[in-house]
């Protein structure tokens, strides 16, 4: 049941219907069960794993809270995550690491074969597990108490709107929410409607449209596209993740606040970053909190010597590649962001480029870097990446297809663009929502008419239900 | 402690938030929007392309032949199926063709909406035809192997607006599409023009604003149709000769029915393709004809213009054929 599908508004409608006649105990019940069936009409198979770590989590979390044995404590914090893990790294990444074994193997001659299980990835689960891993951690550090009630406990990890694509929410932010009654709020429905329209402008209108073209680039066989095209295919992808990608989180967040509960900001205005600390905290904001909180503090952080804080940054920014997904292209994606980080760390502190012009030349600049590592983590395959890689940097030719995709670029986001500078502006991105209603109703206006007119030509999953 | 996890983008919780009043103000405004567009939609319909052109005439075409036939006692035939027939058929040359050749006298139309298949011609002969008891005397479809197996909706909004009836919305749902999502716009597309003609609005806005539109998008498709043709590999025969022919069934049952003689029409194509006996024996069985044109004499490549539809001199040829073959089959029955 995708957001951007006739049967997600029907199911929401009948949930928020009696969502509203019922009592908070209720309410948390309703949203259980809404969330299980969301869950189960894409595989119910699945449904136990989702138990398993909910229950693991739920009762490692409790005997942490019953004891003051700090032996016991690492015990049952170490049981919990190699659970979860274990789970994670079966489901995601088996077929993976016995695929590069035998790569590997092959490369000294030693032929090793092994019949690998077709494993189906369960929807969401990356997102789910570390949400699940955040909270045990919590509670093991003392940060959050652990809930004793089963159902509030089991909705939080499986609370429908962000359940597979997140945003992945803290324990210390969606639990208590889910604990206490909801209170009516005057600005719910407002932000509620902005939040689903803008992101189904995103995920519809920009990320499939463009996704479309993109696809047809990244699927080209060596000789048939030129540099050009290669370029325009690599854009348009930055362009259908984000929309894509932040379109699913805006709708999550829109959904949510109509159920009085908030979701975390999970984008802002990322191709506006200046610098790659400036764009993790406006990319995934979720998850590059989350490897920041649990990973890469842990591993000393910024706090210990020059050696360390680089080794820190690719360890944990290799770690956020693989999390994406198995496979050589997304680690090189990572690598290719952590040794950004860490070349930016070689500059003096606080070193930016003057004035407006050096903010959009840097604007500019960093955008085009975080393309060109778009081309790791979307093609298929190393060699494919390479290929392209060469053919833009040798063989740039004009074609119709990338004067076609450049036109599309230009018509689905400049006006994206333009909309986003005049947030950052402000550094919000609720510059709308306080302007005079007539400037909303007319963004409106063309919200739904770009989602009327212009829907994708095939109707489009969202990619990050894949990682 | 609620408003301390608020994210930090949010507004001052109900200080300057938008009230709800104020917003419906804002959805009144959208919603006067849509209606609107629709209205526009509608008013354009008629004329928005060659094709909404056509199936707009539909009625008057149907009407007036069905009057001719009443009026003269000729037979009515229409000419069916899509741009393969449009193309392949000059009427008035037909005409001219049966009179030179001492032919049959009959009254001929074409109903050719393009890029229409089986399912659209089940739902557009059971509108414009059925429904309005005005059936020909004999239904020439012409297609190639594509055209009649069971499959998905090619243009579901098109059909949806265009071909099906309200009043056969349920079978639509129940025979022809499995998801929610489908049948849920087919319901809208039903209803609004704006939706329902959207490909077209789409088009033409794009290729107004866009110089070299057209040629990418093709470029652009044609990348995504071999990656998955590399995926699925190409079709074999094989999966050809696996294909089922309900749909068909469908048609030829509803015009037996009513009494109307179906003559399955395999069209010239520049190289000859495989027609399934599967097809063949179903129109057969039903007491329907089939009669391969895809060796008319002295037909070659150079009489398609586009190696797909036929040319000028490809018409002549199969017009030719047509008159013959019409000639042949007398008595033609009114």
């Amino acid at each position: 049941m995708l957001f951007n599908s006739y049967a997600f508004w029907l199911f929401l409608t009948l949930v928020w219907i009696l969502y509203r006649w019922l009592p908070h105990r209720g309410q948390n019940i309703l949203l259980l069960v809404a969330s299980y069936y969301f869950y189960s009409c894409w595989d119910w198979r699945f449904l136990p794993l989702i138990l398993t770590t909910t229950l693991v989590n739920y009762f490692t979390a409790i005997g942490i809270s019953k004891s003051d044995n700090k032996t016991k404590h690492r015990w049952l914090i170490a049981f919990s995550i190699t659970v979860s893990l274990a789970i994670l790294a079966f489901f995601k990444y088996w077929g993976f690491f016995i695929e590069s074994t035998i790569d590997f193997l092959a490369w000294f001659g030693l032929q090793a074969s092994t019949s690998t299980l077709q494993i189906i990835l369960p929807v969401g689960i990356s997102f789910y597990t570390f949400q699940t891993m955040s909270y045990t951690i919590d509670v093991y550090r003392g940060k959050t108490k652990a809930t004793h009630s089963l159902p509030d406990f089991a909705l939080y990890v499986a609370y429908f709107p962000q359940l597979v694509a997140g945003p992945i929410e803290r324990s210390s932010s969606l639990l208590p929410q889910i604990t206490q009654p909801r209170r009516h709020r005057t600005g719910d429905f407002a932000e509620g409607l902005y939040l689903i329209l803008l992101g189904l402008f995103l995920k519809v209108v920009v990320g499939d449209n463009l996704g479309f073209i993109a696809n047809g680039i990244f699927s080209a066989e060596k000789g048939d596209i030129t540099g050009t095209d290669a370029l325009i295919g690599i854009y348009c992808f930055a362009f259908q993740i984000y929309g894509d990608f932040a379109g699913y989180s805006s709708i999550a967040r829109g959904v949510s606040k109509w159920l009085n509960i908030d979701l975390m900001t999970n984008f802002r205005m990322p191709y506006l970053a200046r610098n790659p600390s400036d764009f993790w905290q406006r990319w995934h904001i979720s998850l590059s909190s989350w490897l920041r909180d649990y990973l890469y503090i842990p591993l000393g952080g910024n706090r210990c010597s020059t050696f360390k804080i680089y080794r820190n940054l690719m360890l944990t920014m290799l770690l956020g590649g693989l999390w994406h997904g198995a496979g050589w292209t997304f680690i090189i994606w990572g690598g290719i962001h952590g040794l950004i980080l860490c070349l930016y760390r070689t500059l003096p502190k606080n070193w930016k480029l003057p004035g407006i012009w050096g903010r959009t030349l840097a604007t500019l600049w960093f955008f085009h870097i975080v393309c060109l590592t778009w081309l790791f983590f979307r093609a298929d395959n190393l060699p494919q990446a390479w290929d392209m890689l060469v053919l833009i940097f040798t063989e740039q030719n004009i074609t119709p297809l990338s004067r076609y995709g450049l036109s599309m670029l230009a018509f689905f986001t400049l006006p994206l663009m333009i909309y986003e500078v005049w947030l950052d502006q402000k550094h919000t991105l609720r510059r709308l929502e306080t302007s005079p209603w007539g400037w909303r109703a007319a963004i409106y206006c063309y919200f739904v008419f770009m989602l009327i007119l212009f829907p994708p030509p095939v109707f489009g999953q969202f990619i990050y239900f894949q990682f | 402690m609620l408003t301390k996890h608020h994210d930090y983008d949010a507004l001052p919780t109900d200080k300057r938030a938008p009230s709800i009043r104020q917003e419906m103000r804002v959805v009144a405004v959208v919603v006067l929007f849509i209606i609107a567009l629709e209205i526009v939609a509608r008013i354009m319909a008629p004329t928005l392309d060659y094709d909404r052109e056509h199936i707009h005439a539909f009625p008057e075409i149907i009407s007036e032949a069905n009057k001719q036939s009443k009026e003269t006692q000729k037979p009515n035939i229409v000419f069916f199926g899509n741009s393969l027939m449009m193309h392949g058929l000059d009427n008035a040359l037909l005409q001219s063709k049966l009179t030179q050749q001492s032919g049959p006298d009959i009254v001929s139309t074409k109903i050719t909406p393009v890029g229409t298949a089986m399912l659209d011609w089940v739902y557009l002969y059971k509108r414009y035809f059925e429904s309005t008891n005005q059936h020909p005397d004999i239904l020439i479809v012409g297609f190639v192997a594509h055209h009649i197996h069971d499959q998905e909706p090619i243009k579901l909004r098109r059909l949806s607006r265009h071909f099906v009836a309200k009043q056969n919305l349920p079978e639509l749902w129940t025979k022809d599409l499995g998801d929610f999502h489908r049948v849920a716009q087919s319901v809208l597309c039903n209803v609004s023009a704006l939706e329902g003609d959207q490909p077209e609005h789409q088009l033409k806005i794009l290729s107004g604003i866009i110089s070299h539109y057209k040629t990418g998008l093709n470029r652009n498709n044609e990348l995504v149709r071999e990656a998955a043709q590399r995926r699925a590999g190409q079709i074999s025969s094989q999966q050809i000769n696996r294909s089922t022919f309900q749909r068909m069934e469908r048609l030829i049952k509803i015009c037996k029915k009513h009494g109307v003689e179906i003559w399955f029409i395999p069209m010239p194509q520049p190289e000859t393709w495989p027609l399934n006996p599967d097809a063949i024996k179903l129109a057969e069985q039903h007491g329907m004809k089939v009669i391969d044109a895809q060796q008319i004499e002295d037909m070659n490549e150079t009489d398609f213009s586009d190696g797909y539809h036929l040319g000028k001199t490809g018409t002549e040829k199969f017009t030719h054929w047509i008159a013959q073959k019409l000639n042949e089959q007398r008595p033609l029955t009114k």
